[in-house]
């Protein structure tokens, strides 16, 4: 199969929205970068895979879970992934997080971290990539209603964890405009 | 799937639901502010999520150990105001806005409407459009004509700013926006109520990318997207997510 040139700035293109998806998987910002990288070079030696060229940001978030997983498994190489990615949580903040970790924003993205792994991928390719549920259902090759659930329990999750933390965030009391 | 559950409210904040659901969903919010109240919950997290991680964008080819302390310490202001708002005043929704903006033909369909302040402003509404879909481009521009149109007939001084980002920022282009004519008569009809306001960051993004933005005349810029929505919500506008 010819890999026409401007197929290579399509793959560019896509490479900062999918350190934004790896950084949301795995709060990591070398990590990130490396799962990128290890995902483009799959992506150029697969390229075969692809039949269809507008199907390309799926396609590639789907090898970005790949390599994501694999990752998980090398770390974890006798134990079943699973079973313990369930509860992975992102890694912790490091020295240079110290101030940050007083502020909202922070909060929001540990909240986030501290999603069991399946709900956070669901989570971060419907709201920040923007995914249909059959796209995700695709990428990370599971049911659509598994994909609804686990995103049903993943706002709950987040809802309740940023409550705790600012209890008037999630009970705000509607006044209509008259 | 259950009409009430949480995936279906879940799957009509995502756009999920057919036409014909999503009108049927506006009519129950429009009946149980219960369920409304937990539509925009879930909008608010949604909106959270998605600006949690918006700047990463333009890390993506050089991190550094320290970048993350400075992007937090960016998203945390913009997201302490909109927290601040959510915790500290009321959430209304406003999906029964003033009869001049509801007369409007069509406002009801497939948009989502949140206003956040002590004081709400009916008259002031910010539209928002963040992709290319002509037909929702098309929504954006009418919606903000037939309004405009309502206030003018009920003597009311309404503003309405129509932001783009993402590939929303198309229709603000001069070399890909469709709609150049219609949105020069629009500002020409209504110079002093409508103003179209392009993401910065989105600008500075396609540029990182190779592209030479440039806007049509009638377009300001503002910083950031979120920024100028979250500003606008604590000023008591009404958000519209076209």
């Amino acid at each position: 199969m010819i890999w026409p040139l401007n197929r290579n700035r399509e793959l560019n293109r896509m490479r900062p929205r999918l350190y934004r998806l790896a950084y949301a998987w795995c709060h990591d910002s070398h990590l990130a970068d490396d799962l990128v990288q290890d995902a483009l070079s799959k992506a150029i030696t697969t390229r075969s895979s692809l039949k269809e060229p507008r199907a390309m940001e799926c396609w590639l978030m789907s090898i970005l879970n790949n390599c994501w997983r694999d990752h998980l498994r090398a770390r974890r190489p006798h134990e079943d992934i699973e079973q313990w990615s369930e509860s992975l949580e992102s890694l912790l903040p490091g020295p240079e997080d110290q101030y940050a970790e007083q502020q909202l924003a922070f909060q929001v993205r540990r909240a986030i971290g501290a999603l069991p792994l399946s709900q956070r991928q669901v989570l971060t390719l419907i709201d920040i990539e923007d995914c249909s549920y059959a796209e995700v259902a695709a990428i990370l090759q599971v049911p659509a209603g598994t994909v609804m659930s686990r995103l049903s329990r993943a706002r709950l999750a987040l809802k309740e964890s940023l409550q705790s933390m600012h209890p008037g965030i999630a009970t705000p009391r509607l006044r209509r405009i008259k | 799937m259950n009409r009430l559950s949480n995936e279906y409210l879940s799957a009509f904040v995502d756009g999920e639901l057919s036409r014909q659901e999503v009108d049927d969903m506006f009519k129950a919010m429009g009946e149980d502010s219960d369920l409304a109240e937990s539509a925009c919950e879930l909008r608010t997290l949604k909106l959270m999520v998605r600006h949690a991680y918006e700047d990463t964008l333009e890390k993506s080819s050089s991190p550094s150990p320290s970048w993350r302390g400075h992007l937090n310490k960016a998203i945390a202001a913009m997201l302490i105001l909109a927290l601040g708002s959510l915790t500290g005043w009321k959430l209304h929704e406003s999906t029964s806005m003033t009869h001049w903006v509801t007369a409007a033909p069509h406002l009801h369909k497939n948009v989502q409407q949140v206003s956040l302040a002590i004081t709400p402003r009916p008259d002031r509404v910010i539209l928002h459009i963040d992709n290319d879909d002509p037909d929702q481009v098309q929504s954006a521009l009418e919606r903000a004509s037939a309004i405009l149109r309502n206030a003018q007939a009920n003597h009311v001084d309404a503003h309405i700013e129509i932001l783009a980002n993402n590939r929303g920022l198309d229709m603000l282009r001069t070399d890909r926006s469709q709609v150049t004519v219609r949105i020069a008569r629009l500002a020409k009809e209504y110079p002093n109520n409508l103003r179209f306001v392009a993401c910065g960051q989105s600008i500075k993004r396609f540029e990182q990318e190779g592209q030479v933005v440039k806007l049509l005349p009638q377009v300001q810029i503002a910083p950031t997207a979120i920024g100028e929505i979250v500003t606008h919500l604590k000023e008591g506008w009404t958000y519209i997510k076209v």
